[in-house]
């Protein structure tokens, strides 16, 4: 027994020769070049790497939106996937002047569109209120629209974009829109990265957007597929009880917004933000960036520079008082949710913040537990589809049970909780682990270059590749201090949304 | 003052020249045309990363430095269709989950875990388990010796008997009319399965006496007459000394015996029914729909032009004729796809799943039919048969090599369900040398439409 522990002891020491990991620096060798068009190229050079992660990020999303008009940027997306002349088309001569014909058809549909909308007085008072009323020269025009775009259908090869993707060994094939940016994806082997630079200077300028009725339904598809989850409603009103101005914490598009997209709008959209000054490609796997910037050169270098775009400048007003949502639902599990307004990635309390969600995920679920209240902790900073903002979001901490009976001793022992982090000092162990699972967090999604590009675009809308890794390194410099002061600035009653889950016919 | 002119038109011809230059024609050369090189891609060869154990066991062992992170990972081919006393898979992958190895309680055992932030999973197949565990590389002393203690000595407890009899026969909640409270396309694929392999051992539904009957000793049983070395496969990779981990697997694993196996459980053909719509009400804005049948093993020849087909037909992904015929021309769905269900050995399923709003639930069930009917009935387009052959060759059979990790896992997996190396030898080449006509052999031989079993969950429409 004793030479069998002995002989193990050897073998674990000489595996943990190779690994003083706590010694790792945030390895993140970008390099960097912008054209002179103002396209922005980031790689990180992978020597060995047979394949290569590629994206292009645009800086513009559901934040450049306006009312009655959510989620027109994500339906952009959705109609940079229809082609271009060079790209779908069977015959551009035919094509072309149809589509001219749809656009100027639109563009009449719209005037009396609102001619009609604005003989309505009290237009938009309220949910079910009539909106827009029809005429018989909107009906002609729709159906005008609807047999030129029947016409165009027989002139295009559908789905060509990803064809020539898949057709050369493209994997990963997605797109995203967001609040604040939109990208497109594509896993490559290295040596075909040609096609993407491609097809995606093409896309960002020639975009013909085909089939635009039948892809404002995938919106409607997506949404109710949204809506089917169980907690979506709720989650939407939390939201909504959080920000007061910012997009940030508005859908991805109501039902009453998708039949309001049209194409000039969309086109606006596209002409604003589509252009070189405002995109970033970013490749990470077996590229070099010496090559690349001849390829990007190749592709990109004939695209204008062009106006800068007005960027989003809406400022969320100081919170001004504790407010709380009863939300009733049978179906729902009860729960009780906290939420504090926090800064966005850019501003120096961010990354402390990080720190504070995983400290407080061990610490709640402990207290609950040790109380004999229980429940499900979830700690969480997810607004509407991501974590990261630029803008202000919010903080969350919420437990759900069974049933209602111990919802008022979980919010009382929760507010308890979080006013001790600001009074009682944090065990230094606790922030150790938790910045030992924010690294791990970290070093699991550079692992996978798909991952590391998302991230290292992500940072660039909003705020700047370059302070990426200043943020993961000051995650690992918050002191107890930091999480005090913030604890004590932030986590205040004034600044505090409280959500409840109860059954029908509760609290009533 | 002339030369003052000549300069300035010299100055300006360069201006000229330079905008020229600077303001290049797009190049808009058609995808077709470019001549895009081949993929330099070539399989790692996997006795590279081999390790043998003197008792069968095999190992593969792969560097991946790009971040300090380890995965160790134990593939057993032994699932929930083995052993002789049902749910003793079930209790092992529970026991295996939740309390870790015997000389360790329980809390001791998931409070390392969370000490070494490690992302921890245990996945119980039909035929096949597999259990994972990725740490930070500054952990791997203590992830190895916990890893190698649960796979060696899994702390085995009637508690995880209970968990494991929770799981197995948990329903689909419905409301007191029977609707289903929170349907999804999993629900309705689930429903797939339970009509399709009702009476096979594939789809036996574990009851609550069968965790009653079930004792610690059966379940020992079940590990030490499955959990031996000539039948499980490793493979660690990430930020490793590769010399370090082949002696410590040594050290670790030589003393796990190599012993006869039982017989797997022999699975029946699964035989095909009538086609067949089956409904189960769900209050949602969505019905979700599942079109499919049995698949019968797909002889080795087939495999690649199956692949094909289903790739041409509805692969998962963007350009294909389902995805085309759906969802771009008519915004009817926002995914319809085919999914191969591959069974290790044995009778597998094949499926279409989908979802839409209520309304055009028919149109979309009639332009999923009519694809299907399609590819039966001619020939793919030499386009069509291209992309598909470069899209698995170059992409999706890339993918599982991508890196040090990702390999590791492929070949340990090969080795355990094949016993060597040269299905993915030989795949590329196979996938190249499918013909036409060979997709439309494998897609009548294996898609067999009046066997189709039609599975709606949301609002009843009849499809027929």
């Amino acid at each position: 027994m004793r030479h069998f522990i002995i002989k193990s002891l050897m073998a674990l020491t000489i595996m943990g020769a190779n690994t003083a990991a706590q010694d790792y620096e945030y390895d993140l060798p970008i390099k960097e070049h912008i054209f002179e068009n103002g396209l922005r190229l980031l790689v990180i050079e992978r020597p060995g790497d047979t394949r290569v992660a590629a994206k292009i990020w645009t800086d513009m999303g559901a934040l450049n939106e306006i009312p009655g008009e959510y989620g027109s940027a994500h339906f952009l997306e959705h109609l940079m996937f229809k082609g271009t002349p060079t790209l779908g088309a069977k015959d551009w001569e035919i094509e072309k002047p149809l589509i001219d014909e749809i656009n100027a058809t639109e563009k009449s549909m719209i005037a009396e569109l609102n001619r009609a909308r604005n003989d309505i007085r009290e237009r938009g008072v309220f949910h079910d209120y009539k909106h827009e009323q029809t005429t018989p020269e909107l009906t002609r025009l729709e159906k005008h629209i609807d047999d030129l775009e029947r016409k165009v259908e027989n002139l295009t090869n559908e789905g060509i974009t990803m064809k020539w993707y898949q057709g050369f060994g493209g994997t990963r094939l997605t797109a995203s829109t967001e609040q604040e940016y939109m990208h497109f994806d594509i896993d490559l082997p290295a040596n075909r990265v040609d096609i993407f630079l491609r097809i995606e200077a093409d896309r960002m300028t020639n975009a013909i957007f085909r089939k635009f009725d039948a892809e404002r339904m995938i919106l409607v598809e997506q949404r109710i597929g949204f809506l089917n989850q169980l907690n979506s409603r709720y989650l939407e009103a939390m939201d909504a009880l959080v920000g007061r101005t910012s997009n940030v914490y508005i859908p991805e598009g109501y039902m009453t917004d998708f039949k309001n997209y049209t194409r000039q709008y969309e086109r606006y959209l596209y002409d604003t933000y589509f252009i070189p000054n405002n995109s970033t490609l970013i490749f990470v796997g077996g590229v070099t960036m010496d090559e690349m910037i001849l390829k990007v050169e190749k592709y990109f270098g004939g695209l204008e520079r062009k106006p800068e775009p007005t960027r989003y400048y809406g400022q969320e007003p100081l919170p001004s008082g504790e407010k709380r949502l009863i939300y009733r639902d049978n179906k729902l599990s009860p729960r009780v949710e906290l939420r504090y307004q926090i800064p966005g990635v850019g501003h120096p309390d961010k990354p402390h913040f990080d720190v504070i969600k995983e400290v407080m995920r061990n610490r709640l679920q402990k207290t609950l537990d040790d109380k004999k209240i229980g429940g499900s902790v979830n700690v969480n900073t997810r607004v509407v589809h991501t974590n990261n903002y630029g803008l202000p979001s919010s903080i969350h901490f919420a437990a759900i049970y069974g049933d209602t009976e111990k919802l008022d001793a979980s919010e009382e022992a929760m507010l308890a909780e979080i006013k001790l982090l600001s009074e009682e000092y944090i065990l230094d162990e606790e922030l150790k682990f938790a910045q030992k699972t924010l690294r791990t967090q970290w070093y699991r999604a550079a692992s996978d270059p798909n991952q590391l590009n998302f991230h290292i675009g992500h940072f660039e809308v909003m705020d700047s590749w370059k302070t990426l890794k200043p943020y993961l390194e000051a995650r690992d410099k918050t002191t107890v201090e930091d999480v005090r002061r913030l604890v004590k600035q932030y986590f205040i009653p004034d600044n505090l949304s409280i959500g409840n889950v109860i059954p029908i016919g509760e609290g009533q | 003052m002339r030369y003052l002119l000549k300069a300035s038109c010299l100055i300006l011809s360069l201006l000229a020249l330079s905008l020229s230059t600077q303001i290049l024609a797009q190049d808009l050369i058609h995808p077709r045309d470019m001549k895009i090189p081949k993929s330099e891609f070539k399989r790692p060869d996997p006795a590279k990363y081999q390790v043998s154990l003197d008792n069968g066991l095999v190992a593969y062992v792969a560097k991946e430095d790009q971040v300090p992170l380890v995965s160790l990972t134990a593939f057993i081919k032994a699932g929930k269709i083995d052993g002789h006393k049902e749910g003793a898979a079930e209790s092992l992958a529970e026991s295996f989950l939740n309390s870790g190895p015997k000389n360790m309680s329980p809390t001791t055992f998931k409070a390392a875990l969370k000490r070494m932030t490690a992302r921890y999973s245990v996945i119980l197949h039909n035929k096949w388990t597999e259990i994972n565990l990725n740490v930070p590389a500054e952990d791997l002393e203590e992830a190895f010796e916990l890893f190698s203690a649960i796979v060696k000595s899994p702390n085995i407890t009637e508690a995880n008997i209970k968990t494991a009899a929770g799981k197995a026969t948990k329903e689909v909640k419905v409301d007191k009319n029977g609707v289903i409270i929170d349907g999804s396309i999993n629900v309705a694929v689930n429903k797939f399965h339970d009509i399709i392999l009702k009476g096979n051992i594939l789809g036996k539904k574990l009851v609550s006496s069968d965790f009653e009957d079930l004792s610690t000793h059966d379940v020992e049983s079940f590990y030490t007459a499955y959990v031996v070395a000539n039948n499980m496969t490793i493979a660690i990779s990430g930020d490793i000394n590769e010399g370090a981990i082949r002696k410590n697997l040594k050290a670790q694993f030589s003393g796990l015996i190599n012993k006869t196996l039982p017989n797997h459980r022999n699975v029946p053909k699964i035989k095909h029914q009538k086609n067949k719509q089956h409904y189960f009400p769900a209050d949602k804005l969505q019905t979700w729909v599942v079109i499919g049948h049995p698949l019968a093993p797909v002889a080795f020849k087939d495999e690649t032009a199956f692949e094909v087909m289903n790739y041409i037909l509805a692969g998962g992904h963007f350009w294909t004729r389902m995805f085309i015929e759906t969802r771009d021309k008519y915004g009817l769905t926002n995914d319809a796809s085919g999914y191969i269900e591959d069974q290790w050995d044995g009778s597998g399923s094949y499926s279409f799943h989908t979802s839409s709003r209520h309304d055009v639930t028919k149109q979309l069930y009639d332009n999923i039919m009519g694809v299907i009917y399609e590819i039966q009935e001619g020939l793919v387009s030499d386009e069509e048969l291209m992309i598909a052959q470069n899209a698995l060759a170059d992409g999706v059979y890339e993918m599982k090599f991508k890196d040090g990790n990702a390999t590791a896992r492929s070949f340990a997996i090969e080795k355990l369900r094949y016993g060597n190396h040269e299905r993915s030898k030989s795949y590329p080449a196979r996938v190249r040398s499918v013909t036409k006509e060979d997709v439309l052999r494998a897609a009548n031989e294996y898609m067999h439409p009046d066997a189709f079993q039609v599975i709606l969950v949301g609002d009843y429409i009849n499809l027929q």
